[in-house]
Order: C-alpha cells, then sequence, then structure tokens
C-alpha cells in the first residue's frame, strides 16, 4: 500500500488564510476596535 | 448507507437549492441593508430594519439550515463521504461556522427591528449594529461563494480517513 501523501496545496493555502483571519479578528476584538452595540 | 441514483438526484438538487437560494438571500439582505445605512429618509431606514428582520428569519435562518442537512444528507448518502475528501470537509466546516455565526448575530437584526419600530425612531439610530449586519452580510457572501467554488471544481486531495477507507475497498 502507499503512503498516505499528505494534505494538497490548497488545503495549506486555505490553511493559513482562515488562520490569519481568526488572528484578526481575535486582535480586533481583544484591542476594543470590534463593533459595539447595545 | 448508499443511495439510489434518483435519491441522489432528488438530494442534489434540494442541496443546490437550498444553498444558491441562502446565497440569493443574504446578498438581498445586503442591499437592503445599504439601502437602509446610505439614505437619509426616516420611512426607508426604517423599512429597512423592517426587511432585514424578515429576511433573516423568514428566508436566510431556513435555508441555512436547509443548506446543511441537504448537504449531510448528499455526501452522507453517497462515495464522497463526509469526510473523505478535503473539499467536503472545508465546505461543511465552512456551512458550519457560517450558521453558528448566523444564529449568534440573528438577534442584531431583532435589536435592529424593535428600535425601527419606535416612534422617535431616526435613520442613526443602532447605527453600529446595522453596519455589523452589512459586514455579516458581505463576509457570509465571501463564504458561501467559496463553498460554491469548492462545490463546483471539486479540488483534488483526500484525507487520511479517505485514503484508507480506499485503500481498503481495493
Amino acid at each position: 500500500m502507499n503512503q498516505y501523501p499528505g494534505a494538497p496545496v490548497w488545503v495549506k493555502v486555505l490553511g493559513v488564510i482562515a488562520a490569519a483571519l481568526v488572528l484578526v479578528f481575535a486582535a480586533l476584538h481583544l484591542s476594543g476596535h470590534g463593533m459595539h452595540h447595545q | 448507507m448508499t443511495m439510489t441514483p434518483p435519491q441522489r438526484t432528488l438530494a442534489l438538487s434540494l442541496h443546490v437549492v437550498a444553498s444558491v437560494g441562502w446565497l440569493g438571500a443574504v446578498a438581498a439582505f445586503l442591499a437592503v441593508a445599504l439601502a437602509g445605512l446610505t439614505r437619509t429618509d426616516v420611512q426607508m431606514a426604517r423599512a429597512s430594519c423592517l426587511a432585514m428582520q424578515t429576511l433573516m428569519w423568514m428566508v436566510i435562518v431556513p435555508l441555512c439550515f436547509a443548506s446543511l442537512a441537504t448537504g449531510l444528507v448528499s455526501s452522507l448518502g453517497t462515495r464522497w463521504g463526509l469526510f473523505r475528501h478535503y473539499w467536503v470537509v472545508v465546505k461543511l466546516g465552512v456551512t458550519a461556522i457560517s450558521t453558528v455565526i448566523l444564529m449568534m448575530h440573528a438577534r442584531i437584526a431583532d435589536l435592529v427591528a424593535s428600535v425601527a419600530l419606535q416612534p422617535r425612531f431616526s435613520p442613526g439610530d443602532a447605527f453600529d449594529a446595522r453596519v455589523q449586519l452589512a459586514v455579516d452580510a458581505a463576509l457570509a457572501i465571501a463564504a458561501l461563494l467559496c463553498n460554491t467554488a469548492l462545490a463546483t471544481w471539486k479540488p483534488r486531495g483526500m484525507t487520511r480517513h479517505g485514503w484508507r477507507a480506499t485503500a481498503e475497498a481495493r
């Protein structure tokens, strides 16, 4: 049986983009720049 | 469980209708939100707030859950499976996260509608909340377009689970 080749490049690229979006979202909220409404 | 070809066609058709309908409903929501934000007359702003609440609960939320449910049925009842191909896993993840965020933010539409029903409502009221609804809708359109691209492109790439299942089936 062949060895598992691992995740394709497009999955890794999407993973990096998703991680960057999460970091931006967290940074915005932690710094108090997120949306505020009552 | 594998579905028969007519069942597969029915499940896929329902999934396409629900998913594309969801995308169209969010686009309509964004148009209504922007119309309410950019116009200065009270009637337009109030109509926008009330229409957003109706669109949210009567169209977007039902189509969101219909898309999730029909997608689960389509993947589990066919050879694609739920965790065999990366594109299915990513699509499921985007849909699940979008559903959670939608349900967390749906109450903002209720808040905006309740403010719009006040007799002294003015176009600047609940402005931040209305901007957030427009931003949410724009992000949702991006996520749903990503899902549409994945569903039509079906990029190659099997997960470790899919790789093992395929090897065992040989």
